[in-house]
């Protein structure tokens, strides 16, 4: 619901949206110039969250929709990283080909996120991009250390999936791709049997460096990375989860047991 | 802000329509196009009453933008009947009262329609898979994958049936 | 009737099968009327604040805006306040505000977008208040009073041993008491255990809204309701407009569902009275957001002290319950009644004394939810009553089996008989998941519950009205409604029985209150069992005049003639003569042809010796089991097997009956895992997205879920039928509990049983064996 300062609630809808301008880009500039002269642009990818936006009164005056722009589509590997476009869908990111031999686990991990009707349709670009903290798309990025390259009228702009929580984004910045490092060997294993309370992905590659992503319903997802090579022993510290709903003591307690149970599912202990 | 001009396939018939940006499917659907099995539950996407099938992909209508149907066909509950004869699913939803207040059933209909189309011999596993997309409030779902089991079945002895799309 | 039935038992295609599957079915929410208008509304963000002005002005004057409603807009002669017994929720704000979501003002305008952009632009100054979100500090001492003034309101009569009292203490607005055998009989228990439980709050979720269209003019209004109690909606609305109630139309097709939440007023008042200032059909159809804010569950605090014998046998129960009703009342002064008198169970007692009391606070208001007051009772209930055995070195089973009162016996004095063999119901799920199995696994676990409550309504009263055509097709006119639970199917079913006409030739019509039968409402699973009931005797007396007309016709005595399919047979066997009513009728009533009509009515007898003035219509009973896995480290929960079972007495259309109870089990198998509304102590509502509030997806339910229809046979309705549809949802949440504590020796008095919840009790009970 659209919540007014001065006034109050009203529950807002698609069926309220305002009348707004559209664009089908065909090419990443062109998306970009349109992002630039709008106010409130939205993109739209696959549209399984925009209307959320609408059901809290963020309303767009122009939507620039990228489903037309080839080469966020593309999923392949460009010299040391797998390169996943920003409109790629779940589903068809996560049946893809190339993913088991490169991240051992990832595709599980992907397989997993939403239902099939979303699947088809939501993109990774989008569930990033959305930005809430019960989306998974993040933690797995995270876990895996991705890139996030986003296009921006000043040329392009990196920034690591973990700190877009934080990032305060051009007006005109659409995600390209997502180039996740895979020199290193990198392997993935992701535990969802507790969501929406709690769930955790946990990353390690052949040079020792782990990373555990750990995630409640509520807040942002918190990061640790450890190396595997100067701590012999890695338990992960308790964490001031302060999510609203599930007690701090209780994810902590939670946290380090799927640390322990996802050593073993990756062959670390 | 001027209405755009979209073709598209609805139903199986060529049209062309004119639809302003602010225009959800679910309301072309309903609103301008007297279709009105597409339900609005949740206008979230959540739900999925809402749901169609565009180019064979179950989408929530209350998520989908009316401009974005140009160039594809979409299939609405009203369109899978064929000159008056049942679906083979609906007529199993009928059989196993694989609904009660209906509201969600025509998205659970498309939804099976879809998944039949991908993967012609699914498990049971699978069809659980495919229907947590939506949400049915009222049958806990028993009698859901009853109907879809039965037609899984029946194909399977029938050899597969054309499927409509 | 002689013979084996053809057409109740069977479970036929239900009658409203191919408009469902074709998606041909129009709900409320589809109904369209030209010049229709439509109405938004601007909800209090505060959940509790004095309004100190409302500016409306430049909202008046936005595009589209039609009418802009605010209290002061409501003439001082209606009587703007509804509610059930207590007349205390306003149709807009006046002077304050109670909940996150309380609406203040509302617009008409020709389009959604319209109104909502004009809404943007009104202002309200709000002074706050304390905000009072839960019942604790409701009833605390310093808690602001969130009524100053006393709504009017009524206590109705009650039988023996019942009584009940408005505003007891503060924000309480309604007290439920009932009391039988002397209160001494604690003096003789070998033991006294005292518990506590928490029941959370679910959200209906009904995926049709609340929706209203209403079309009125002075001293007239017509509406399409997506409400389940068409007449009382009639009377309501006749008393907050101060028109006629004659005047007053309704129309309820098909709902898309309500789970109790369609009751009375929701959206109808300020679609009616927008439709009064404009002249012109308003549209008034809430979000998904806005339901939750509209009416959910009744949240609520069980303290539950039981007296005992050593071998198990139950002598004494008092109980206080407190229901979370939000805001306002609604119908949380009847849940009360029903949560405290059903608190005992299907046992035998020496003494009851119960308590139930409606506790206000900054939330949305709590009205009727499936299961109505049961649910929180059995959830109590049949846990304690797992413990005590556990605490008395008995089996479960054997506890209930020892106290659990038998067929035919009275619940109390003054009630009626139970009506269901409940050792056959517990045998049945108890076999289905091995209960006595005496092998165990480690962290696994078994549990049973019976759920329980009194079905059929209090004082209920129904008619009904069968016309039997020219040519016998047969119109059934009653006005129980359509919400999903079969019941246009059943009582075709039950017509064309009668009538021996199948029942593609019965059409069962959508309510309008100008001309459908009265019903009290759709609720308390009163469809067959009461209204039923009315439906067979029309049907029986619709079919008696036409036989008694043909027996006219043919000179012979009625007594010589059936009805089948719409002949006249005559006589039996090969010689029997078949006479069509076709031509017969029009023989006689010419060309136009007749309808042969009779009217059916049913009421429970009214009786003071009953607690609730009227004896049970029937007992729904809900027995249940669940075989769990519990992970120590985790606190996660696995339910490998639940198993749930209702006693339809009959089942008018078994497929029907059976989708009820999967439906009613997976209902509250979410409430027992993890389904629940949150709210902070600011009074809001922190999983109001419908995507974050959860229910149960089809991925959700346990592998082996299984429901067992029982056909006892020992029902007052039709054909021995009783009323279906909620007993599933009664035993879930604590036969899961039960077999947690059989799984890992901790017991969950909270619901949803969280995993967290399991690993804290896990760790209470280290801690506790460490100690000793
Ligand atoms: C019923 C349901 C279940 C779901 N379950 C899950 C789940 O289990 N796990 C999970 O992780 N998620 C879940 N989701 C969230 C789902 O919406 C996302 O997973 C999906 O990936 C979003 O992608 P989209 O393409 O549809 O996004 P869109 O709706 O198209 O866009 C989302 C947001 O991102 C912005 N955006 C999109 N693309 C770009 C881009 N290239 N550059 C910049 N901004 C962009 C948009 O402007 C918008 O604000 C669920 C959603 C629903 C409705
Ligand atoms: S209304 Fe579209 S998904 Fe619920
Ligand atoms: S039949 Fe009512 S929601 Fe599925």
């Amino acid at each position: 619901m659209l919540a007014i300062d001065s006034a109050g609630l009203v529950a807002t809808s698609f069926r309220t949206l305002p009348p707004l301008d559209v664009v089908r880009a065909e090419s990443v500039g062109e998306a970009l110039q349109e992002l630039r002269r709008a106010k409130r642009p939205a993109i739209l990818a696959g549209g399984t969250d925009l209307p959320a936006r609408f059901n809290v009164g963020d309303y767009p005056d122009i939507i620039i929709d990228i489903a037309k722009i080839k080469q966020l589509h593309a999923v392949f590997i460009d010299k040391s990283e797998l390169v996943i476009g920003a409109a790629v869908t779940h589903q068809s990111g996560s049946t893809h080909a190339l993913l088991p031999a490169v991240i051992p686990g990832f595709q599980e991990a992907w397989k997993k996120i939403a239902n099939m009707r979303i699947r088809m349709s939501g993109t990774l670009g989008g569930n990033i991009m959305s930005r809430r903290t019960r989306y998974e798309g993040a933690i797995l990025l995270a876990a895996l250390n991705a890139q996030l390259e986003f296009a921006t009228l000043s040329g392009p702009l990196f920034m690591a999936a973990g700190d877009l929580w934080d990032a305060e984004l051009p007006v005109a910045s659409l995600l390209q791709s997502i180039r996740i490092p895979i020199a290193t060997k990198p392997r993935l294993d992701y535990e969802r049997s507790l969501r929406p309370i709690f769930t955790q992905a946990f990353y390690v590659d052949d040079t020792g460096a782990g990373r555990l992503v750990s995630a409640t319903e509520f807040v942002r997802p918190h990061i640790w990375a450890f190396d595997r090579n100067s701590q012999s022993n890695p338990s992960p510290e308790e964490i001031d989860f302060q999510d609203p709903v599930t007690g701090t003591a209780y994810l902590n307690q939670v946290r380090a047991v799927f640390f322990m149970r996802q050593m073993t599912r990756l062959g670390l202990s | 802000m001027i209405p755009m001009e979209i073709d598209f396939i609805l139903n199986g018939r060529a049209v062309t329509g004119k639809v302003s940006g602010n225009l959800l499917l679910a309301d072309y659907l309903r609103e301008h196009l007297d279709l009105k099995g597409a339900k609005i539950g949740c206008s979230r996407g959540a739900c999925g009453s809402c749901t169609v099938l565009v180019n064979n992909i179950p989408i929530a209508a209350c998520s989908y933008f009316a401009f974005q149907l140009d160039g594809k066909s979409v299939l609405t509950i009203e369109g899978l009947e064929r000159d008056t004869t049942l679906h083979d699913l609906q007529q199993a939803f009928i059989e196993h009262a694989a609904f009660q207040c209906g509201y969600c059933t025509s998205g659970m209909i498309l939804v099976l329609k879809a998944m039949l189309d991908h993967e012609p011999n699914p498990s049971r596993d699978t069809v659980v898979e495919w229907i947590s997309s939506n949400i049915c409030r009222c049958t806990g779902y028993a009698q859901i994958i009853a109907a879809a089991e039965a037609i899984i079945a029946m194909r399977a002895n029938t050899g597969p049936t054309e499927a409509v799309s | 009737m002689s013979g084996a039935m053809r057409i109740v038992g069977v479970g036929l295609p239900r009658k409203d099968a191919l408009e469902k599957v074709t998606g041909r079915v129009r709900y409320t929410a589809d109904v369209d009327l030209p010049g229709m208008l439509h109405a938004k509304t601007l909800r209090s963000s505060r959940a509790h604040a004095l309004i100190r002005s409302i500016d409306v002005t430049a909202a008046a004057n936005a595009p589209g805006v039609r009418a802009v409603l605010t209290s002061k807009d409501v003439p001082s002669h209606y009587m703007a306040v509804y509610g059930y017994n207590i007349k205390d929720q306003p149709l807009v704000a006046t002077d304050r505000v109670r909940y996150m979501g309380d609406i203040i003002c509302a617009i008409a305008a020709d389009t959604e977008e319209q109104a909502a952009a004009a809404l943007a632009l009104v202002s309200v100054a709000y002074d706050d208040l304390p905000v009072v979100a839960t019942m604790e500090a409701a009833l605390a001492a310093d808690a602001p009073e969130l009524f100053p003034e006393a709504p009017f309101g009524v206590v109705p009569g009650y039988g023996e041993g019942a009584s009940a009292v408005m505003r007891p203490r503060k924000n309480v607005c309604y007290q439920f008491n009932y009391t039988t055998g002397p209160s001494s009989a604690f003096d003789v228990c070998d033991f006294v255990y005292e518990d506590v439980f928490r029941f959370s709050r679910m959200h209906h979720y009904h995926l049709e809204p609340f929706v209203t269209v209403a079309s009125a003019r002075e001293g007239r209004i017509e509406v399409w309701a997506s409400n389940q109690n068409p007449f009382p909606l009639r009377k309501e609305l006749a008393r907050i407009f101060k028109v006629s109630e004659s005047s007053v139309t309704v129309h309820v097709g098909t709902l898309g569902a309500g789970f109790g939440s369609k009751n009375n007023c929701k959206t109808e008042p300020v679609a009616v009275m927008l439709s009064l200032m404009t002249k012109r059909p308003v549209r008034f159809c809430l979000t998904m957001e806005e339901n939750a804010l509209t009416n959910t569950q009744h949240a609520a605090i069980l303290k539950l002290k039981t007296g005992v014998m050593k071998d198990g046998i139950l002598v004494a129960r008092q109980s206080e319950i407190l229901l979370d009703s939000g805001a306002y009342s609604d119908a949380s002064p009847l849940v009360a009644e029903k949560a405290g008198y059903r608190i005992p169970g299907p046992y035998r007692w020496k003494h009851i004394d119960t308590a139930c009391l409606c506790v206000m606070t900054n939330t949305a208001p709590a009205g009727p939810f499936r299961g109505f007051g049961g649910t929180q009772a059995s959830w109590a209930s049949e846990s304690q009553l797992d413990m005590i055995a556990r605490r008395l070195g008995l089996d479960p089973y054997d506890m209930r089996v020892k106290n659990m009162i038998s067929l035919g016996e009275p619940f109390v004095p003054g009630e009626s008989g139970m009506d269901s063999d409940l050792k056959e119901g517990l045998d049945l799920v108890c076999a289905e998941i091995g209960y006595h199995d005496k092998v165990k696994k480690p962290f696994f676990g078994k549990g049973i519950s019976i759920g329980f409550k009194d079905g059929g309504g209090i004082k209920k009263a129904a008619q009904a009205r069968v016309r039997i055509l020219t040519n016998g097709d047969a119109i059934v006119n009653c006005s129980s409604v359509e919400m999903g639970q079969g019941i246009r199917t059943a009582m075709t079913q039950v017509v064309g029985e009668i009538l021996q006409l199948p029942i593609e030739r019965i059409s069962a019509p959508a309510i309008n209150t100008d001309h459908s039968p009265f019903c009290e409402g759709t609720n308390a699973s009163s469809g067959v069992a009461v209204t039923g009931r009315a439906v067979a005797q029309a049907a029986r007396d619709a079919r008696q005049k036409v036989l008694d007309f043909a027996a006219m016709q043919l000179q012979c005595d009625a007594s010589e003639l059936s009805l089948e399919n719409g002949v006249i047979v005559q006589g039996t066997g090969p010689n029997a003569q078949r006479h069509p009513m076709g031509p017969m009728v029009m023989g006689f009533y010419g060309g136009p042809g007749f309808e042969f009509t009779a009217e059916g009515f049913f009421m429970a007898p009214v009786d003071h010796r009953a607690p609730l003035e009227s004896p049970c219509v029937f007992w729904e009973m809900g027995w249940g089991a669940a075989e769990v896995e519990v992970d120590i480290e985790t606190g996660q929960v696995k339910v490998h097997k639940l198993v749930t079972s209702g006693d339809t007495g009959r089942s008018i259309n078994p497929l029907v009956c059976k989708g009820q109870e999967d439906g009613a089990a997976v209902m509250g198998y979410g409430q027992a895992m993890f389904e629940r509304m949150i709210y902070n102590d600011a009074g809001e509502l922190l999983n109001i997205d419908p995507l974050i509030y959860r229910v149960p997806l089809a991925e959700d339910v346990p592998s082996h879920f299984v429901t067992i229809t029982q056909q006892q046979g020992h029902g007052p309705g039709p054909f021995g039928a009783k009323g279906a549809g909620e007993a599933t949802i009664l035993p879930v949440a604590s036969a899961i509990a039960n077999a947690i504590e059989d799984a890992v020796g901790v017991r969950i008095t909270e619901l949803p049983i969280t995993p967290e919840r399991v690993l804290e009790a896990l760790a209470r009970k280290a801690k506790a064996e460490l100690r000793s």
